[in-house]
């Protein structure tokens, strides 16, 4: 498979740059981005193989931002990055077409591990 | 004055406060442990990464000494930030622990503002709050006065839009103090009308009253006037 080519999403500069830095040391290069509104920018002019996407963002409902990503990228793949208690927002985000959703604190390798999978099922 | 617990519906009254107080319990602490589950994960990313520079070096990979040098400090900066949302958790759980005490009025406010930000952010909107430089000491409920002031934000938040702006401020009055919330107004929901009778309903257990006024276009201001002092639950 080629280079996957992702984007985070998450109003957590220090996680999304630690977590970026984390791949790239795995040679996964990614995107980053601190709003929906940037994700969908990006979107708009970049093509990805998936998305990692934080649920809850200030002033933004992450599960609108995966329906519109999904409504021009029907094809990319979205993980879902939740807090504690709010799977049932991530559960939703898997009935309408997310590949799957991970638990704040993740854990790299299985980040990685369903990164892949993903990638793989988009191809 | 009659209290909450006395009179006709005195019992639905006393079970919609006890509702109500635990449902300000349960979005308050979830709000705070979102917070620590943020920071923990930050540390969790951050040793990971030095986790990961180590491994490097395993593979001939040099150590950047000052890159394990920055990585440590801002693992020690999350830390504290974590330790300072406890501390706060730890406040705000044990104003819970009598009906009436003795406190300081502007470190309550802080308490309250600070916890009310991470809200303020999700909903996309600024919160500022011009609090009293001196210690004004008061003998009430802190739990009730908390969710007295984060119900009034959470009216404003019903009919904010994206990047309103919500203000809180203090003034001193003969009787005790006011505290004013000025934002958007609310959206006029059914669920809008109920919080603002609960409120009223709060207010008079505090011995205080509510009032809302227009403070321009689609903004209002709710003003909390608090007495100096309760000497006992008022139910």
């Amino acid at each position: 498979m080629d280079q996957m080519r992702v984007l985070l999403v998450d109003d957590e500069e220090e996680l999304v740059s630690t977590l970026k830095e984390r791949l790239a040391l795995r040679g996964i290069e990614a995107d980053a981005v601190l709003t929906g509104a940037d994700a969908l920018d990006r979107v708009q002019t970049n093509e990805y193989d998936v998305i990692v996407l934080d649920v809850k963002m200030p002033g933004v409902d992450g599960l609108e931002v995966m329906r519109k990503i999904r409504k021009l990228r029907p094809r990319v793949q979205i993980i879902l990055l939740t807090g504690r208690g709010s799977e049932k927002e991530s559960e939703i985000g898997i009935r309408e077409g997310a590949f799957d959703y991970l638990v704040k604190p993740t854990d790299i390798e299985e980040l990685v591990k369903k990164m892949k999978e993903a990638a793989g099922g988009s191809s | 004055m009659s209290t909450l617990g006395e009179g006709p519906g005195a019992e639905q009254r006393m079970r919609l406060m006890r509702e109500k107080a635990l449902g300000f319990f349960a979005v308050i602490t979830a709000s705070l442990s979102h917070e620590i589950n943020n920071v923990v994960a930050i540390i969790g990313e951050l040793s990971g990464l030095l986790d990961d520079l180590l491994a490097g070096t395993e593979k001939g990979r040099p150590l950047d000494q000052e890159k394990v040098k920055t990585i440590s400090e801002r693992i020690a900066k999350n830390v504290k930030k974590g330790e300072q949302i406890i501390k706060r958790l730890n406040r705000f759980a044990h104003s819970a622990d009598e009906p009436v005490k003795d406190f300081d009025l502007r470190e309550l406010l802080e308490q309250v503002t600070t916890i009310a930000q991470r809200l303020a952010t999700l909903k996309g909107v600024s919160l500022e709050a011009e609090l009293p430089e001196v210690s004004l000491p008061i003998r009430s409920n802190p739990f009730s006065m908390q969710q007295a002031i984060v119900g009034c934000i959470e009216l404003a938040f019903s009919g904010s839009r994206r990047n309103d702006k919500i203000t809180l401020t203090f003034g001193k009055e003969d009787a005790g103090a006011k505290i004013t919330v000025t934002g958007p107004t609310h959206d006029g929901s059914e669920a809008s009308q109920s919080m603002l009778s609960f409120l009223a309903l709060l207010m008079r257990d505090l011995g205080g009253t509510m009032e809302a006024s227009p403070a321009g276009n689609d903004t209002q201001s709710l003003m909390l006037h608090l007495p100096k002092s309760i000497e006992r639950p008022a139910n």
